[in-house]
């Protein structure tokens, strides 16, 4: 299991990790999502050993990662900023693979190159963005590591091999019980395949959960009113029942909500609306709506360049982390 | 699995130094490759040029076996250390790199260990690939010389290399990684040159070799090349123990720090310059500082009387300090790119100005410190005269740089014996004291540059070790004279020192003595019949007999022929390009190395050597060398301009002359002669006196030095006449010179009828010094058999040069 206690990274004067506290259980897909400068790379490059925490402690099984080997040789990090030998091709990857890393498997490699089916003696400076991406997965996964550390992984990938990568880390996760840390700002790609989310923002977690059950503290809630009520009518009435309503769209007479609080509470309290409702449905989040709106609750707010009939209002005063 | 345990693989991981020892592959063996086609060319375009015979009694030299080896010890540190260690100055090779599973110690140290690999592997190939090659093709290859030069190369590699991973371990861009790496190599020599030179210049008196810990008497062998190429002592000081451990040592503390630094190095520092603002300043002002140093040394050498105008210190100044600011600035701004982060530490020049400034002051208060040293004659306990002929300068920053290392330049046996002997003779304690007194403090230029008298003949400096009644011991120089009608009285009171006199004129014994060479004319090596090293033993064995004859003042005078050689009852040799025999050898724990001059008591010698020098010139003529013929066309010059003959002795030789009549039609043709107009030039030199036969004791000579002293003289000036004459009319107002367009004509003359394809080109010209037996030369060489038959034209042509140069 990977414990970050405290973790704190700084560059200069600048924190990019503030007192990281997570934990990663064996055999399980974490998924790292957050605002750009959140922290997502750095802590993976703590992970992987190549920074050195200046406060706080990141360990596997209780031993601390930087500057040790044993641990080190467990785990595989494909960063976002890909690197190979200069002129290098695949196959010579795999060698200078093969001496660094002990548990380089060469049977495992070449199944994965036929899996590609990329040429491994191709120069890699002539691959696409995309394919030197499914390279060094093919380099990372054919060490058959009990920790990946992938960042920015579906990055230039096409659907398909998106698919195929997904598979096969499923498949390391299954058969040997590997954990996989992956961070991204495809939303859909991580509710798709993690397990676990970790939402950070300016070095700290906003909230950490299970992708099948997240605890996050707002509900969405659909409400339909007969012919009569107003085709025209606002939160209002909703506030005034008490209900922290974070955002609000209308369509006819159907009312959706994003409410902060508990469902019960919330139906309860939509109960004593007159007119009364003649539909309330409790909807399921998607990630991408928690996201945007836990983001927003912490003051990191978007303006209208999302396009979808969700997104919240611009509001006069944008926020964004650098 | 690697244990985290291990020591080993905290320290160092194979399977990643045999990674790191293919991805320099590629650079490794390109610039190897290089080196090593460059390397074997050498020996095979050498004895193409040189003839068999040559190449055969050639004694290969120490640099000529490194040849491009060196080349390769200063590239490949850079080349390969920059190649393997840039991962520092990219994020996603930075990522790479440290997310191995190794430690960062191991990192460094394996990544080193393969460039050192390389570099070793081949430096030590081409090294030997050339040497193999020249003994090969048949020169005399010193083997005793590799193993030094192999340290050599390995320890200035390993330097290189250890200085340049420094470097690169606490920078992460590619211009930091050179200038501070260049840095760690350079600044701390620089300053403790600087530093010693300006103490030295202060005091006077005082080698800067010598100035406290700081001195030049040991460097480290990356500097040593410089120095020794300058040197005539060039294969031992390349071979120096005592460097090679410097150098070792030097190279492990900065490994050791480089190590220590790449451990701590963050590394999120990639593609930035510095890892921290802290050493970001440290780099800005320690670029900046050597301008200042050179400012400090400046202001200096303006305060001594010698300098003359002192109104140029602010202009000095002036030009010194903007220039220090535009590197300060030019430093900044290419690192930060940032004018605002500048200007914000611009102020840090202000702590340049103090380190100059510490740097002055600690050198004025060292100085005033050795100023204070001028004891009494009965204060002082004993005085070790060191070295009698001291070479290095008091001063000298150039010297201080790359080591002028008195401590490497073999001694020679004399000196050897003198300064094991500490002297208290109180008349040698007198002038000591005296010595001390009058020049310390004193100008080095005035000391060195003082007004003769007409006695005079120049200056010689004597190094001594002082010490005093309390102990206390100090190295000076003490700037003795050399009078022609007399010796100077501190070398009067050494001679009259029993031990020191036995110590002055002793010779090594044969058992002590390892190598005798002489410096050839046409080149550096032996004969046909003999091996450079077999003449030079020959000589020396005439040299120690006639030597054992002299009376000890002549015994003096004989070895020290700079301390007073020229009073009229000892004519010398001459002194432009006196025959040396270097004796080389040991003693006890210690080597010296002995130049013998051939001077006038030693007329069977000078003989030996002449008719060896001619028989040398003659193998070269059998084989058509170029560097024979165009000795012999020299030759040929001087005697047309008819100098010679007024050397009136038994020895005399008088002008060759140039007989030029018609083509006969009665004379016999040869095969394959040309017809029609014809001349047939006998080239004969005609020698008035009895040629005695090389086994032929002298006998009733009177003065055979002055022939060479004559021949010699003459020489020089018809080789004076023919620098940077390149006229048709030749230089005005030169009585023996010779343009050389005349001397393309006499080869245009004479290349055609001897039907060969010569490679006469002007430097064989330039070259002719004139130490040559020409009575050997041609009656050995057949010369006035030789008919050379020219066509009219040609034979005109040559009529016309030689009577211009007789006119």
């Amino acid at each position: 299991m990977i414990q970050a206690s405290d973790l704190t990274k700084r560059f200069g004067t600048a924190v990019a990790l503030d007192s990281l506290t997570c934990q990663v259980p064996e055999g399980v897909i974490y998924g790292l999502v957050g605002s750009n400068g959140a922290g997502k790379s750095t802590f993976l490059r703590l992970a992987a050993g190549v920074y050195r925490p200046d406060g706080g402690t990141l360990t596997v099984d209780g031993a601390a990662i930087w500057e040790n080997p044993a641990i080190k040789e467990q785990i595989a990090f494909v960063p976002d900023e890909l690197y190979f030998l200069p002129q290098a091709s695949l196959e010579r990857m795999s060698y200078t693979y093969a001496d660094n890393f002990p548990d380089f498997s060469r049977e495992r490699y070449t199944e994965l190159v036929q899996t590609f089916q990329l040429d491994p003696r191709a120069n890699l400076n002539t691959f696409s963005k995309g394919m030197r991406r499914q390279a060094a997965i093919i380099l990372a996964l054919s060490r058959r590591p009990r920790y990946l550390l992938l960042d920015e992984v579906f990055d230039g990938l096409d659907p398909i091999v998106r698919t195929l990568v997904r598979r096969l880390i499923y498949r390391d996760v299954m058969d040997r019980g590997a954990s996989a840390i992956i961070s991204s700002h495809s939303l859909r790609e991580l509710e798709d395949t993690c397990d676990q989310l970790a939402l950070l923002h300016k070095g700290g977690i906003v909230f950490e959960s299970d992708m099948g059950d997240l605890q996050t503290s707002l509900i969405k809630l659909q409400v339909a009113f007969g012919p009569e009520c107003a085709a025209d009518f606002t939160e209002e009435p909703f506030t005034t029942l008490g209900l922290d309503v974070v955002d609000f769209n209308r369509m006819g007479r159907v009312a959706t909500l994003i409410v902060r609080g508990t469902a019960t509470d919330a139906t309860a309290r939509l109960a004593a609306l007159n007119p009364a409702p003649v539909l309330v449905e409790v909807l399921p989040l998607s990630l991408e709506e928690v996201f945007l709106y836990e983001m927003e609750a912490i003051g990191y707010r978007f303006g209208d360049v999302l396009e979808s009939p969700q997104t919240p209002q611009a509001p006069q005063s944008q926020e964004v982390a650098s | 699995m690697t244990n985290p345990t291990n020591p080993a693989t905290r320290l160092f991981s194979p399977k990643l130094y045999r990674e790191a020892l293919r991805q320099l592959r590629f650079p490794a063996l390109l610039l190897g490759g290089i080196a090593l086609i460059l390397t074997l060319l050498i020996p095979i375009v050498t004895r193409i040029g040189s003839g068999p015979t040559a190449f055969a009694t050639m004694a290969v030299s120490g640099l000529q076996l490194l040849s491009f080896s060196i080349a390769l010890m200063y590239l490949l540190p850079l080349v390969l250390t920059w190649n393997l260690f840039r991962f520092g100055n990219a994020r996603n090779a930075s990522d790479y790199y440290h997310a191995l599973p190794i430690k960062r110690s191991a990192l460094f140290t394996t990544l080193v260990a393969a460039v050192i690999t390389w570099i070793w592997v081949t430096c030590a190939v081409t090294l030997l690939a050339g040497s193999a090659t020249y003994a090969l093709l048949g020169a005399t290859v010193p083997y005793s010389l590799l193993p030094g030069l192999v340290g050599f190369l390995f320890t200035a590699g390993l330097f290189a290399t250890a200085g340049v991973a420094l470097g690169m371990a606490i920078t992460g861009t590619t211009f930091s990684n050179i200038v501070v790496s260049l840095l760690v190599l350079c600044l701390p020599r620089y300053v403790m040159a600087c530093f010693s030179s300006m103490v030295a210049s202060i005091v006077g008196n005082l080698p800067s070799a010598y100035v406290g810990l700081f001195n030049g008497r040991v460097t480290n062998t990356l500097f040593a090349l410089p120095g020794a190429v300058m040197d005539s002592n060039m294969d031992r000081i390349l071979s120096s123990g005592t460097n090679m451990l410097y150098t070792l040592v030097l190279a492990a503390i900065y490994l050791v720090v480089g190590c220590a630094l790449f451990r701590h190095r963050r590394s999120e520092s990639a593609q930035v310059s510095a890892p921290s603002r802290l050493l970001q300043h440290v780099y800005r002002i320690a670029i900046t500082l050597p301008v200042l140093i050179a400012l400090a040394m400046a202001i200096q050498s303006m305060l001594t009387p010698s300098s003359g105008d002192s109104s140029d210190i602010i202009i000095t100044s002036i030009v010194f300090v903007v220039l220090s600011l535009i590197v300060f600035c030019a430093y900044e701004l290419i690192t930060t790119k940032s004018p605002r982060r500048l200007l914000r530490v611009l102020w840090t020049y202000v702590i340049v100005l103090a380190l100059a400034g510490v740097f002055w002051g600690s050198a004025s208060l060292t100085a005033r410190n050795e100023l204070r040293f001028t004891p009494a004659a009965n204060d002082i306990a004993g005085v070790q005269v060191l070295d009698l002929s001291y070479r290095g300068s008091t001063a000298d920053l150039l010297t201080s740089v790359i080591g002028y290392t008195d401590g490497l330049n073999s001694l020679d046996y004399n000196t050897l014996l003198l300064k094991e002997l500490e002297l208290d003779d109180p008349e040698i304690l007198k002038l000591v004291a005296q010595h001390l007194l009058s020049e310390t403090g004193k100008d080095p230029y005035m000391l060195e540059n003082p007004t003769y008298d007409s006695d005079q003949s120049g200056l010689t400096t004597v190094l001594v070790r002082v010490r005093t009644n309390t102990g206390e011991t100090k190295y000076r120089t003490l700037t003795i004279p050399q009078y022609i009608s007399k010796l100077d009285p501190f070398i009067v009171a050494l001679l009259q020192s029993p031990t020191a006199a036995e110590a002055m004129t002793a010779l090594p014994d044969q058992g002590e003595v390892r190598t005798v060479t002489t410096d050839m004319y046409v080149m550096d090596a032996g004969t046909r019949t003999q091996t450079k090293e077999q003449l030079g033993r020959q000589l020396y064995d005439s040299f120690v007999q006639e030597y054992q004859t002299l009376s000890p003042e002549q015994q003096f005078r004989a070895l020290y022929t700079q301390l007073g050689q020229s009073d009229e009852s000892s004519p010398t040799v001459g002194s432009l390009n006196p025959v040396v025999l270097t004796v080389s050898g040991v003693r006890g724990l210690n080597s010296f190395e002995c130049g013998y001059e051939l001077g006038t008591y030693f007329p069977k010698t000078v003989q030996l050597y002449t008719r060896a020098q001619s028989e040398q010139l003659h193998d070269l003529l059998d084989e058509g060398s170029a560097d024979a013929i165009g000795t012999i066309m020299g030759i040929m010059l001087w005697k047309t301009t008819d100098r010679l003959s007024t050397v009136n002795n038994e020895w005399r030789l008088e002008a060759a002359t140039a007989v030029v009549e018609p083509a006969s039609p009665s004379d016999p043709q040869e095969p394959g002669e040309p017809d029609g107009d014809e001349v047939a030039v006998s080239i004969q030199p005609t020698v008035s006196a009895d040629v005695e036969t090389p086994d032929e004791p002298v006998e009733s000579d009177p003065q055979p030095t002055e022939l060479f002293s004559a021949v010699w003289t003459d020489a020089y000036k018809t080789l004076t006449d023919f620098r940077g004459v390149d006229t048709d009319a030749g230089e005005p107002g030169k009585e023996y010179g010779i343009t050389i367009q005349q001397y393309r004509q006499m080869l245009d003359v004479i290349k055609p009828a001897l039907g060969r394809d010569l490679d006469l080109t002007l430097p064989y010209c330039l070259d002719l010094t004139g130490d040559v037996d020409i009575r050997s030369l041609f009656s050995d060489a057949g010369i006035p058999n030789t008919t050379i038959t020219l066509t009219q034209a040609e034979g005109d042509a040559l009529l016309r040069l030689v009577d211009g140069i007789a006119d």
